[in-house]
């Protein structure tokens, strides 16, 4: 067709008129599958859970869906999480101890050092749980007793390899001649009872899990492994300020798969810093007595790191398990 | 007495009303599917609770999980495949009271089995809460060997062909309990590296397979079907006689399923299998069980829907879940903002209620529902088994991958379709090997429990608990009754011979 000046003039009018055509883009295209390696119900399950909606309110577009993997120990969820597609629409729940020490005991398919580190929700410090009437006064007092008694006092735990396993380890290895005799349980449920019955001596879980408990007068706390004085149990003096030096605990977070796109993972971080900084958010974590230690980005990735250097070298002193 | 009413009242608010049915009605169907039970369901549908208040979704879980519980008991029955673990020992006598054609006799009495069962639970719950929670404290690792090794007692007299089968059958499944991490050692054992074994063989694929797949290997091998006589008690519904019949079978399951379900960690499936034992041991009709006991489908069906009650026993009173299906119902309390535990008695009685009024509702709900299509259900035995068995493996095998999306569990449960198949050719019963694979890891978990705590001084550390020795106790005299009767009329003949 003839191309008159009219219709140049046209065209010109019409591409200056256009407006750029928005293609739909991360991360609006689909729901982001969140895997939580753990069954409903459980602690990682509940982080998830609470603080995906405040994300989603700071990342206009997005919708998270949380699908749970149990299995192993939280192996198969964190390895789905690691060989899926890095395109910034999986992510998943991870939880310390586990994500370090699980590679310790078989050969995984996921490497620690190579995820993608988004934030860190919750740190869930351990303690040293007794039931009321318990005959054991103090921390002292149990660390006395103890010592005269090496593997005699039942300490109950909720596996081998938990972190509270581990508090246990550490805590034998920072007082001198202190041994327990460690009887694990299938998670916490069965080892609160155990310990309100008496069965054992002592147990160790984490604060937020004694917490109800605690607050109902039916278990006294010997003692905390926070760096600091847990706002829900104020009079509860920690390890370190009562002489044993010993900070551990459960954390709890997200990460993504490696190679996860700059652009996405920028933008994903800042949604969670501006998420675990909204009062809403902090309002629910209290109303749960959830302990929330939010890090974000490369903070988490330096304090995972830290921490599974200091249980490698753990685990090459004496491991905790046969190989 | 305010708050009790209250409770109730709450009931009347047509959006809980309908949440009640509509759970009631949700759980049935998914417990009758095979491989998705009430577990399942609850912790997909965890999210959606979130956005409702409390008592609605308290009062919708309640009604799944009671509702899950008989519907296992319909497939259990018509198609010898526990569409819930719970049903498990109802396939047993239920499936042969199928075959006889009395599938309306057995869906009837599972239905009230299981209304009683959960109605009486609820009372106790309303009644004894805090004590009885209590009461479980008392339950460290001695008592739980104590428990699971009488629980395995009578493993030796369940179906099959002999007792010798029977023993050789349990050592299987407590062999096969061995698999996995081990709880005292981290040692994995038996996992050849395959990472679904890492956790234990599951029962459901086991119970899939060895019951609905090994019936299915098992009609398709046999080329010539005759068309049963299809007797006209297909259909025919429970009557007075029965149920006095049954009435002794029925408290004991009440009874049991509530106090096992108490228990921290252990629900409905021990609870319906423990059932299964006692109600055999104490029933005067002992030659029915193998051939289609009625008793032996209301026993553990009334233990089952108890063991509901039971288990939110400590999950209200204490906050520690009674059961894996109550720990959901608690994280989704917890994520409510609502905190069980002995203060929520005193602080917000009107939820405590209003949970039991919405689980009443649903015993009752199921029970009429039960009564109703128990006839209509009972048609599906009369289905040609070219177009049943199909249907019943192609949902298996969406049963078995569905839970945990994993083709590993698909190929577990193929396997153990083989299994059972050769269990029947060679006359071996399945359901020793379940008991053992149930119980199994319970049995040696809390019996390493023990010797940890007690260290070198085991022996006088079970001589100091009470409860342990008396189940012991039971187990023995349990155990070594035939050869007491025996001696006794023995002693008796030979002294009636020198009299002579």
């Amino acid at each position: 067709m003839t191309i008159t000046r009219r219709g140049l003039a046209a065209l010109g009018v019409a591409a200056l008129a256009a407006r750029p055509v928005q293609a739909q883009s991360w991360p609006a295209e689909r729901p982001i599958v969140v895997y939580v390696p753990f069954p409903p119900g459980g602690g990682v399950d509940q982080m998830a859970r609470v603080i995906l909606p405040h994300v989603q309110r700071h990342l206009p577009g997005a919708t998270f869906i949380v699908e749970n993997r149990p299995g192993a120990g939280s192996q198969i969820g964190m390895e789905a999480t690691f060989n899926a597609r890095p395109d910034g629409y999986v992510l998943g729940a991870v939880t310390s101890p586990a994500l370090m020490t699980i590679p310790f005991e078989r050969p995984v398919r996921y490497k620690v050092e190579e995820f993608t580190y988004i934030a860190n929700v919750v740190d869930d410090p351990g303690g040293l749980w007794v039931k009321t009437d318990s005959p054991i006064k103090s921390l002292q007092d149990l660390l006395e007793r103890a010592r005269k008694d090496p593997g005699g006092l039942s300490f109950g735990t909720t596996g081998i390899g938990s972190d509270d396993h581990l508090v246990m380890l550490e805590v034998e290895q920072a007082v001198p001649d202190v041994r327990f005799s460690h009887v694990p349980f299938n998670g916490a449920a069965p080892l609160q009872t155990a310990v309100l019955g008496g069965h054992v001596d002592v147990g160790c879980f984490n604060v937020s899990e004694g917490g109800p408990g605690y607050r109902d007068g039916r278990f006294r706390c010997l003692a905390q492994a926070g760096a600091r004085r847990d706002p829900s149990l104020p009079d509860v003096a920690t390890l370190t300020e009562q002489g044993v030096k010993v900070v551990a605990g459960a954390q709890r977070g997200i990460v993504a798969p490696p190679g996860m796109p700059q652009e996405a993972q920028q933008k994903l971080v800042a949604a969670f810093r501006a998420a675990l900084s909204d009062p809403q958010f902090l309002a629910d974590a209290e109303r749960l007595a959830l302990p929330v230690k939010g890090m974000v980005g490369d903070e988490y990735r330096q304090a995972v790191l830290g921490l599974d250097a200091r249980l490698k070298e753990m685990w090459a002193r004496k491991p905790w398990r046969d190989q | 007495m305010e708050a009790f009413l209250g409770g109730m009242m709450v009931l009347a608010d047509p959006f809980i009303l309908g949440m009640t049915v509509a759970g009631t009605l949700l759980g049935v169907f998914v417990g009758a599917l095979p491989g998705i039970g009430g577990s399942t369901t609850l912790a997909l549908l965890l999210p959606l609770t979130i956005g409702i208040s409390p008592v609605a979704s308290l009062a919708f879980m309640g009604a799944v999980y009671c509702g899950a519980n008989f519907g296992g008991s319909i497939t259990a029955i018509l198609v010898n495949t526990p569409g819930d673990p719970s049903a498990s020992a109802t396939a047993l006598e239920g499936y042969k009271m199928a075959e006889k054609g009395e599938a309306g006799l057995a869906l009837g009495i599972s239905a009230v089995a299981s209304a009683i069962g959960g109605i009486f639970s609820v009372i106790v719950m309303i009644v004894a809460a805090p004590l009885l929670a209590r009461a479980a404290y008392n339950f460290g690792p001695p008592e739980y060997f104590a428990l699971a090794l009488f629980g395995l007692s009578m493993c030796a007299a369940v179906g099959g062909d002999s007792p010798l089968k029977n023993l050789i059958a349990a050592a299987f499944g407590v062999a096969l309990a061995t698999v996995g991490i081990d709880l005292t050692t981290g040692v994995e054992r038996f996992t050849f590296g395959f990472y679904d074994l890492t956790d234990g063989i599951g029962f459901v694929p086991v119970l899939i397979g060895l019951f609905a797949l090994a019936e299915m290997f098992d009609q398709a091998s046999r080329q010539h079907t005759l068309g049963k006589l299809l007797k006209l008690d297909t259909v025919r519904i429970p009557g007075m006689a029965e149920f006095r019949k049954c009435a002794r079978s029925i408290w004991l399951g009440s009874g049991l399923g509530t106090f096992i379900g108490a228990l921290p960690a252990l629900g409905a499936t021990t609870a319906a299998l423990v059932a299964y034992n006692e109600t055999r041991r104490w029933s005067k009709h002992k030659h029915e069980f193998g051939q289609g006991s009625i008793e032996g489908v209301a026993g553990p069906e009334a233990a089952n829907n108890s063991a509901v009650g039971g288990a939110m026993v400590p999950t209200l009173a204490l906050g520690i879940p009674g059961s894996s299906t109550t720990a959901i119902m608690l994280a989704a309390l917890v994520v409510q903002g609502v905190r069980p535990g002995p203060h929520l008695f005193n602080e917000q009685p009107t939820l405590l209620y209003a949970v039991f009024a919405s689980m009443l509702a649903a015993n009752l709900i199921y029970l009429v529902l039960g009564l109703y299509s128990a006839k209509l259900f009972a048609r599906i035995s009369m289905v040609p088994p070219a177009l049943l068995w199909p249907t019943v493996f192609v949902l298996s095998v969406i049963g078995a991958y569905g839970p945990n999306q994993s083709m590993g569990e698909v190929y577990l449960m193929l396997f153990f379709g083989v299994v059972g198949l050769l269990f029947r050719r060679h006359g071996f019963s399945p359901a020793p090997l379940v008991m053992g694979l149930v119980l199994g890891s319970l049995l040696e978990e809390s019996l390493k429990q023990s010797l940890l705590i007690f260290q070198d001084g085991w022996v006088l550390g079970f001589l100091g608990r009470p409860i342990a020795l008396l189940l012991i106790g039971i187990t023995v005299a349990g155990l070594a009754a035939p050869w007491i009767m025996r001696l006794q009329a023995r002693l008796r003949g030979a002294t009636e011979k020198r009299a002579a």
